[in-house]
């Protein structure tokens, strides 16, 4: 079901920055072609099931160390291998490394190297993507002019792909040359639909250069489709977006909210099954200094975390790994300033 | 006071602590140079400072990174060699720009390689028989097979310019992270701005600005009064006192060999080898430890650092042996008039040192006291940077106390540097073979002496707590395009 809420959101992404360039005519009939898509995809999607609560009890748990042999830079996951669990997959300035779970360890799957062209310029910071794709991880490192497309079937396989950085399904930003950050022509509003109306902020309005962005999509409690945008500026200022996307009708603007002071490592997942997704965030702290991470509710009080946990070194990735568990597994990467070791600690 | 996490990170572009929160860009920062730059030339950088700027303004084909690896920099991958092994092919990655905006092609690789030929760096270009440039590539032909030769390509001295052509006294126009904007030597300051378009990442400040003095209080005082953000004399230069600002502190590898070199002025002494084992035999090489500002500071006899496979001194040899010191004086004195024993009471030799950089007159200081120790009066005369400079060249001085800084890990590369800024070329004969034996250049070194080392130090810096990223490379050099401002300075708060 996700799949194919996930489906009309890549259609709606991947229409938007073609649509912003094109002349009047042009975008009213690719908006005709993107709603009769999206029409026709609703008419099959199959109904969505309202989620279950679930209680869970966040306390962190260290579940082991994997030495990268390079700083960590970004880090996802996802179920590449179609086995019902999701994989983590982290990137490096050199190549992919694929991790798994068992009894609660990390276990390496396999690695694969980015290859190719240097990318010239190059921010002195490596700058990194990792987004699923379907069956692949498209991920991207300022080193290097292409990206990798990661699959992992039997065995862990690459293959350059396009250039530029996939930060949602269907979206790809391009850095400002040299810089670590995206520049602020980027960073569209949510959804075709438009977001007039939304109550406070849309991501669009947080204007200036952004490090990062997250779509996310679940389901909320009546059942219905709910598409989460995150867009990170460079002032730590996090805005979030939230359109309701009912069957056979345009999505609408259902919520906006704004957080300060959040690092470049966050997650979106509803992971309390509750139907209101959960913001994960390591903190804007300079690099090196001991991070926090804080959970909250979106729309909730951020002053009042649901969890927070404090570390010695900072937190470089935060991922939300599906299992065959009730609720899912949100585990942060922490290391030391430029180490190419990780500590991945279980939060839940 | 707290440490840095990574104090000896090597910056090699793209390959620094990553960033949890990005490392943000903008701000100026002042700090200070280890001494006056004379020159901006790469192929004539010989002190601290001078290697320091070089650094920023040009590029090398290659980096040294951490743990002594060499890395692709200016080049797009390691040297490529046909099955003799001397046959070289340096592909260029594309779109490099100098700063004017024009593009950095192979012709200016070649021709910046083929001017070192005619100067004292020299060198570093041993090895190498003939260059050649195509449009994409550097084509060098070996007169040996040559391990080290990406070593050598990532040396300062074989730093790219326009055209291969010498930089202006003013105006050097790399393709380095940061462009000179302006060099004001009445007011002491160097002032460097971010190059936008550099390959490897534009600097995170829009401004460096780099000042010397003439004095160790003259920095200290900077420092301590906000002025600056970083200095080499930091916290405690003045007995009770503290910073405006709190201060961290950052140390680099002790890369900096600080030695006696010899002039011609007294020419039949300076030039004997006995009397130049009687000056290394003679210094007390442990009263250097106080020298310096809290930096890691370490003896030595030999120019090759212990993280090069050099041999540690022992406790005794660091107290120096004056009776060893007084036999080979005696030898010296054999065939030296002036250094015969009826002669030593009117010798008179003298000592010249840069006067901005006052840790080299307190040195000078040790060596005076060696020498006086043997019966060899001698005097202290400290000079403005390009006069000292010329001196040198000439061999207008009896003794002078220099500073050399290559990649800490690499023994060729020092025993080269050694005999070269000694004015002796075996080294670089022996380069040109394709290899220098650790064995036969120690033996050769004892021998000739061409200088006296001293010591090794570490550059310590002091910085403010809204200064961040700061790292040393391989060579002892502060990595300024690394440093980024992040937050508010933390006002002191009883003892520093």
């Amino acid at each position: 079901m996700l799949r194919v809420v996930a489906a009309l959101g890549a259609v709606l992404c991947a229409a938007i920055p073609a649509a912003q360039a094109a002349p009047d005519d042009y975008l009213a009939h690719l908006a005709a072609i993107v709603q009769r898509r999206l029409d026709e995809l609703a008419a099959r999607a199959p109904k969505l099931v309202p989620p279950k609560p679930v209680a869970v009890k966040w306390k962190a748990v260290r579940l082991g160390s994997i030495d990268l042999g390079a700083p960590l830079v970004a880090m996802t996951s996802g179920d590449l291998d179609g086995d019902g669990a999701g994989e983590l997959y982290a990137v490096t300035s050199r190549e992919v490394v694929a991790v798994t779970l068992r009894a609660n360890k990390p276990v390496e799957l396999g690695r694969v190297a980015f290859a190719g062209e240097r990318a010239v310029p190059a921010p002195r910071d490596v700058v990194a993507t990792a987004v699923i794709e379907g069956r692949e991880l498209v991920a991207s490192a300022s080193l290097w002019a292409r990206e990798l497309r990661v699959t992992l079937a039997g065995k862990l396989a690459g293959q350059a792909g396009g250039t530029g950085f996939l930060v949602c399904p269907g979206e790809r930003w391009q850095l400002s040359p040299g810089r670590n950050y995206f520049p602020s022509g980027f960073g569209v509003a949510t959804g075709a639909s438009g977001t007039a109306g939304a109550p406070g902020a849309s991501p669009a309005s947080t204007g200036g250069e952004l490090y990062a962005a997250r779509c996310r999509d679940h389901v909320d409690r009546a059942g219905t489709a709910l598409r989460v945008r995150a867009q990170l500026a460079i002032t730590g200022r996090l805005a979030v977006a939230v359109l309701r996307c009912a069957p056979g009708a345009a999505c609408q603007a259902a919520g906006a909210f704004e957080y300060a002071n959040v690092g470049v490592a966050f997650e979106l997942a509803d992971i309390d099954r509750d139907g209101t997704a959960e913001l994960i965030s390591s903190s804007f702290v300079a690099p090196g200094d001991p991070d926090v991470v804080k959970v909250v509710s979106l729309g909730g009080d951020d002053r009042k975390p649901v969890f927070k946990k404090s570390f010695n070194g900072g937190v470089v990735g935060i991922v939300v790994v599906e299992t065959s568990r009730d609720a899912p597994l949100v585990i942060a990467a922490v290391r030391l300033a430029g180490a190419t070791r990780i500590d991945l600690w279980r939060l839940n | 006071m707290r440490p840095a996490l990574a104090p000896l990170a090597l910056c090699v572009a793209a390959a620094t602590a990553q960033a949890e929160t990005r490392p943000h860009y903008g701000g100026t920062v002042e700090a200070s140079l280890l001494g006056a730059p004379v020159s901006l030339d790469p192929s004539a950088a010989q002190t601290h400072a001078e290697l320091t700027i070089v650094g920023l303004v040009f590029d090398t084909l290659y980096r040294v990174g951490p743990a002594g690896v060499v890395q692709p920099h200016l080049a797009a991958t390691l040297p490529e060699l046909d099955a003799s092994r001397t046959k070289v092919t340096i592909a260029l990655r594309k779109g490099v720009r100098f700063h004017d905006g024009t593009p950095l092609t192979p012709a200016d690789v070649a021709a910046s390689l083929e001017r070192v030929r005619a100067t004292p760096a020299r060198w570093t270009v041993a090895p190498i028989a003939s260059i050649a440039a195509t449009a994409e590539t550097l084509e060098l032909t070996l007169r040996a097979p040559i391990a080290d030769l990406a070593m050598l390509l990532a040396l300062s001295h074989t730093a790219v310019t326009k055209g291969g052509k010498p930089p202006g006294l003013e105006r050097a126009i790399g393709s380095g992270p940061f462009a000179i904007e302006g060099l004001d030597r009445v007011r002491r300051l160097l002032r460097l701005k971010a190059f936008d378009d550099h390959f490897a990442g534009r600097p995170y400040l829009d401004q460096l600005v780099l000042g010397w003095y003439d004095s160790p209080d003259g920095e200290a005082r900077r420092f301590e009064t906000g002025g600056s953000q970083l200095s080499a004399r930091g916290v405690g230069a003045f007995a009770g006192s503290q910073p405006k600002f709190r201060a961290d502190d950052v140390e680099g590898p002790a890369a900096l060999l600080v030695f006696v070199g010899f002039g011609r002025a007294h020419a039949d002494v300076t030039a004997d080898a006995g009397f130049r084992r009687a000056l290394d035999l003679a210094v007390a090489r442990d009263a250097l430890k106080t020298v310096t500002s809290g930096e890691r500071v370490v003896p030595s006899r030999e120019p090759v650092p212990v993280e090069a496979g050099g041999r540690a001194l022992s406790a005794a040899a660091r107290a120096g042996d004056m009776p060893a010191a007084h036999a080979a004086l005696a030898g010296a004195g054999k065939r030296v008039k002036a250094l015969a024993p009826d002669q030593l009471a009117k010798l008179k030799l003298e000592i010249v040192v840069e006067e901005t950089r006052p840790d080299d007159r307190e040195i000078a200081e040790r060596v005076v006291r060696a020498l006086d120790k043997l019966g060899i009066a001698s005097t202290i005369v400290a000079a403005p940077a390009h006069a000292f400079r010329e001196r040198i060249a000439k061999g207008a001085a009896d003794l002078w106390i220099g500073q050399v800084a290559v990649p800490v890990t690499s023994a060729a590369m020092w025993w080269s540097a050694a005999f070269a800024i000694g004015g002796d070329d075996w080294a670089a004969r022996q380069l040109a073979t394709g290899t220098i034996e650790p064995a036969a250049a120690q033996k050769q070194f004892a021998q000739v002496l061409p200088i006296v080392p001293l010591m090794f130090r570490a550059v310590k810096l002091w910085h403010r707590t809204d200064v961040r990223g700061l790292t040393f490379d391989a060579s002892g050099r502060p990595c300024f395009a690394e440093v980024h401002l992040f937050g508010e300075p933390t006002r002191s708060r009883g003892k520093p």
